[in-house]
């Protein structure tokens, strides 16, 4: 008796809503549309796709797409790439960024602080197409700005041993000024109180930003990183392989999984493989986000995406 | 009175009728769509009115409509792909150099059109060679129509006419590879400020096979055989390559190729015209290159004329398997090469605006106009239409006859002794993925000299051993052998 | 003691300072060589100082300006309508998943969460826009796909609508009798400044620097925009270095521009970003401030 007046009130609570839900609609009809609808094509990953038959017409293979990922002597290889630089971008990242951050809390002049802000967010802006336009001009044998300006002849498009450093500079010059605005944000954010406090106790400065402003920025840390992990198995397609000018000799250090599939499906243009790489990338993202978000969960449980 | 209304509205009926014919009847025709990929500067307002040109007339002759789908080189070959997913796509070009029709034909996206072939006009079945229908067939089955165009090249090289004259070099007497050293040595002494010897385009030495080896082997990404021979090997173990790749790299170090040339991103004749190279390594056309390209002198032939295997028509227009047309897209597919007026129309454009024919029935540009500047586009690159061998000759051709000409050409060109040989690698994907990665790493960098092959190769044969390389090579070997046997 | 805290301002200002000057002078270092003549550029190589100057770059974009400023004007066109589109939905649809009282919250909150993590792909999204809704060739191609909402930005929106919009002013207004719309319109939009302009960045951003849904729905010269006119030369070189021998001698015709005019429309594309940019710059902060940090 009681339960049914409950689900009464409730669906009467739903009416009541109603223009919040009307609201809602563009927005459902357009995840409906560009997201939902097309995620049923996924079945492709699991089917050998022919044009002709179509989605549905095309017969089903198993997990015969996935073997393509895996069966190659370039698995490792790539996944390797894939998740090696990912965790390096991460850390170094983070740490860059806050550091970035802190430095500027701590400058007191107002108008120098507002022009490093905007400077540094410069990188931020420009696209992929871009940046490998630049990194041309600085690494070209002959032309290039560092062997004009160091009288060498090194030939940088041809030697790996110089590209996991040239890809963690060039994602740390792209992305650092982004995040460093969000830390420099939450930083700001800070209850000012906290830090009379440290100088009425007699702090230092630098157990002012290690008790106070660090902890500060835990909850942000956390939130950034979780988000990054479930991001880990892709990779950006255009710092992999359009800014080392998909040079043959570098292979080993530039292949991701993205870059594989891509080139893979290039030559074969075969659906049901590239929608198993996605599906792939997809799961793995998942399951690495859910994990993340338990242990964070159960060490510091304010913080924990959901 | 009825009578009289009803003649009236008749009238006016025939008079719209007459002016605007193809807006009535275009209605109930049925409208077939034409991929191309585009080379050169267009407009969408020219194209657009010589489709209308074209569909006036083809309303008349064929009762249907040709809608024109021009895209770009660089985004054609992913553009179409996706396109072919859905019924958008009728007739469109591909690309089979580098051995895509097996692929093609195993994701089912391009429709049989043995029957149809069968049941052509006879003008439309003497088009083609055998050499041509095997190029375009599979197991048997036909799956498009190759364009018509000479078989393979030569290797020459194109020179700067500028410094050819100042340090007074003989070109036509270069004809091996030495001559050629001592030329770009010299030069390099005397233009160090220029590059001496460019890629043929962006990171790719040259496509002048015929110095090197034969490739592409049963339409095959994997298989190569020195020029003459049925043996197969990897490509990295070819004599001809090997060669080659010995000069090249001797050539690198000493600063005659560019040293970027393996993130190069230019094409080499465009170059080479422009004076801010010397040379490129060339394969020749039927008309001299010196005359396709302003301020360039072309060296002795370097390499004999030769086809490997797939380069008899690598590119081909079929119908793709899931145009909702497909009687309607073969009488187009037909007409592309069984009708000059069409055919010359969708090259060129429309006469007197886009081409004019001068007194000699040949064509070329409108007063005032050039390449820079002709809207439509076609005129400057007609490699990419089917059959260039039914239209008007260019004013700038040196032959009288296109179709004599080719026909003489095909004669002579030392033809792959493995053509015609297919070997059915669409169920190793996941092999042929590996081993073009493979070969990708190590080619261009071998090519253009950037790296020994000597250095390189012990870790190349461990590599190709490790994707099971020589185990398929072996497979390949012995089906090529009962080919042969067979012939 | 005020010496040392002196010493050490100035060291952060040293810092800052090299950071700005590694942030600007690679992008300076385009832009001059866009400036340099050809001839320079390959004897002398990349150069802050140019030995010749030359216009050369931005005569030829002069020259083919019917193509370029038509895709600038595309671009802003495509820029603002989606900017504007992609701002009204995320809003409305935020805003009810900010309401605590609202049913179903959490359901929906996940089907918008749940499209983070998974995507159906590039042919099964093409088949929906090419086959049945037929946008191939509109200028919706270039809005609607992928980009018109973006399940990341409406949670960023929301976190900012649940922190700083006290819920005591949505009950007051109610009490006015206002319609849940005109809250939204009069009471919490006017509050979201920050971060309204935040997002207008980062949409704008995404739609200014796409390509991809150029790439795949557009095959109308008309609708091209800048970043397509930058890619089809990227993709014709990649064209160049893999299939160009099926074009015979026919190839050197693939409109290849040099590379300083590659850098000159690389210049002209990224240019009005930066002139906008520093005068959003200082809601950015404000706005990631409440927002960004608890995605």
């Amino acid at each position: 008796m009681k339960k049914q007046a409950k689900s009464k009130t409730s669906w009467k609570n739903v009416f009541r809503h109603w223009e919040l839900y009307a609201m809602m609609i563009p927005g459902l009809i357009y995840l409906i549309v560009n997201n939902y609808i097309p995620m049923a094509g996924l079945v492709v990953a699991f089917k050998n796709y022919n044009y002709k038959e179509g989605i549905w017409g095309s017969a089903w293979c198993g997990l015969k797409n996935f073997k393509f990922l895996f069966s190659t002597r370039d698995a490792g290889l790539m996944i390797r790439n894939t998740l090696g630089y990912n965790l390096v971008f991460i850390v170094t990242g983070t740490v860059f960024a806050i550091v970035v951050a802190i430095v500027l809390n701590e400058i007191r002049a107002s108008l120098p602080k507002k022009i490093y802000q905007v400077f540094i967010l410069i990188p931020y802006l420009i696209s992929m197409v871009v940046v490998s336009y630049i990194a041309f001009a600085f690494l070209s044998t002959d032309a290039g700005f560092i062997n004009k300006t160091m009288g060498t002849r090194t030939n940088w498009y041809m030697t790996q041993k110089y590209w996991p450093f040239i890809f963690v500079i060039i994602n740390l010059w792209k992305s650092f000024g982004y995040n460093s605005i969000i830390y420099y944000a939450t930083v700001i954010g800070i209850d000012s109180s906290l830090y009379e406090a440290a100088v009425v106790d007699g702090a230092s400065r630098w157990q002012r930003i290690w008790h106070v402003t660090l902890p500060g920025l835990r909850p942000t840390i956390i939130t950034m990183t979780l988000l990054a992990v479930g991001r880990v198995f892709y990779s950006d397609f255009g710092l992999f392989y359009q800014v080392p000018q998909n040079s043959g000799l570098l292979y080993d250090v530039t292949t991701t999984i993205d870059v594989y599939v891509y080139k893979g499906l290039m030559l074969l243009n075969d659906v049901g493989r590239s929608a198993a790489a996605g599906f792939f990338q997809s799961i793995c993202g998942f399951i690495l986000v859910l994990t993340a978000n338990m242990v964070v969960n159960k060490v510091d449980k304010d913080n924990a995406l959901f | 009175m009825k009578k009289k209304a009803l003649a009236g509205i008749l009238a006016a009926a025939m008079t719209t009728g007459l002016m605007v014919p193809a807006a009535v009847s275009a209605a109930d025709m049925t409208t077939v769509s034409l991929w191309i990929p585009t080379l050169a500067n267009y407009t969408d307002e020219a194209v657009t009115e010589v489709e209308e040109a074209i569909n006036a007339y083809m309303a008349d002759k064929y009762g249907v409509q040709v809608d024109l789908q021009y895209i770009e080189i660089g985004n054609f070959e992913k553009a179409v792909n996706l396109a072919m997913t859905t019924d958008e796509v009728d007739v469109t070009c591909y690309f089979t150099d580098n051995g895509q029709l097996s692929t093609y034909v195993a994701n089912g996206q391009l429709l049989d059109i043995t029957d149809y072939f069968e049941s052509a006009s006879d003008e439309l079945k003497a088009t083609f060679t055998d050499a041509e229908m095997t190029a375009s067939s599979m197991n048997g089955r036909l799956y498009g129509l190759v364009r018509k165009y000479q078989y393979g090249g030569h290797e020459t090289a194109v020179m700067n006419q500028a410094i050819v004259e100042e340090l007074g070099i003989d070109a036509k007497s270069i004809t091996t590879m030495e001559q050629l050293e001592e030329v770009l040595y010299q030069v390099h002494e005397a233009h160090p400020e220029i590059y001496t010897l460019v890629p043929q385009s962006a990171a790719e030495m040259t496509w002048a096979w015929a110095g090197v080896c034969d490739r592409g082997i049963g339409l095959t990404a994997y298989a190569y055989a020195d020029w003459g021979t049925t043996e197969l090997k990897s490509l990295f173990e070819t004599e001809g390559f090997k060669e080659f790749a010995g000069y090249m790299n001797k050539w690198y170090n000493d600063g005659i190729v560019m040293a970027d040339a393996l993130s190069n991103t230019m094409e080499g004749s465009s170059m080479v015209k422009a004076g801010s190279a010397f040379c490129t390594l060339h394969n020749g056309d039927i008309d001299p290159l010196d005359k396709i390209y302003p301020n360039t002198v072309e060296s002795g032939i370097l390499a004999p004329a030769r086809a490997e295997s797939i380069a008899i028509g690598n590119l081909q227009y079929g119908i793709s398997a899931n145009s909702a047309h497909p009687d309607e897209s073969f009488t187009v597919l037909e007409a592309l090469y069984t009708d000059p007026e069409f055919e010359t129309m969708l090259s060129y454009g429309l006469e007197g605006k886009h081409y004019v024919l001068n007194d000699k029935g040949r064509a070329e540009y409108p007063e005032g106009m050039t390449a820079e500047n002709e809207p439509y586009g076609g005129f400057a690159a007609t490699a990419a239409y089917p059959d260039f061998l039914i239209i008007p000759v260019k004013e700038t051709a040196l032959y009288e006859d296109a179709k004599a000409t080719v026909e003489a050409w095909d004669e002579d060109v030392e033809v792959s002794p493995a053509f015609g040989f297919f070997y059915d690698t669409t169920e190793m994907t996941d092999f042929i993925t590996a081993y073009v990665n493979l070969e990708d790493k190590y080619k261009d960098a071998v090519m253009t000299g950037s790296v020994s092959l000597e250095d390189v190769l012990p870790q190349i044969k461990s590599e190709l051993e490790s994707i099971g390389f020589y185990e398929v090579l072996a497979d390949t070997q012995a089906a090529l052998d009962a080919f042969l046997a067979e012939k | 003691m005020v010496q040392h805290d002196k010493i050490q301002q100035t060291i952060m200002h040293i810092l800052m300072i090299f950071l700005v000057l590694c942030c600007v002078l690679p992008f300076l270092l385009m832009v001059m060589a866009s400036f340099t003549e050809e001839q320079t550029l390959i004897r002398n190589g990349y150069s802050f100082f140019p030995e010749v100057f030359s216009l050369e770059t931005y005569q030829y974009i002069l020259r083919s300006a019917k193509t370029i400023f038509r895709g600038y004007g595309m671009t802003i066109l495509v820029t603002v309508i989606g900017t504007f589109c992609n701002l009204a939905m995320t809003v409305l649809f935020a805003y009810p998943l900010s309401r605590k009282d609202l049913p179903f919250r959490n359901v929906l909150s996940f089907i918008l969460f749940f499209t983070m993590l998974f995507n159906g792909g590039l042919v099964p999204t093409y088949m929906m826009y090419a086959n049945t809704l037929h946008i191939k060739n509109t200028i919706w191609a270039l809005l609607i796909p992928n980009l018109m909402m973006n399940a990341f930005y409406v949670i960023m929106m929301r976190s900012f609508f649940t922190t700083s919009i006290p819920e005591s002013l949505i009950e007051a207004a109610k009490l006015d009798g206002a319609s849940e719309l005109k809250i939204l319109l009069k009471v919490i939009l006017p509050l979201s400044k920050p971060m309204i302009v935040t997002l207008v960045l980062m949409v704008g951003l995404n739609y200014w620097n796409d390509w991809m849904n150029g790439m795949y729905y557009v095959t109308d010269n008309n609708l091209n925009t800048i970043q397509m006119i930058l890619n089809n030369m990227i993709q014709n070189v990649e064209f160049l270095s893999k299939s160009a021998s099926v074009m015979g001698s026919d190839a050197a015709m693939i409109k290849m521009p040099t590379v300083g005019i590659r850098m000159g429309i690389a210049v002209i594309a990224v240019l009005p970003v930066m002139v906008i940019y520093p005068f959003l710059q200082k809601y950015f902060v404000k706005g990631i401030v409440v927002g960004g940090v608890k995605g």
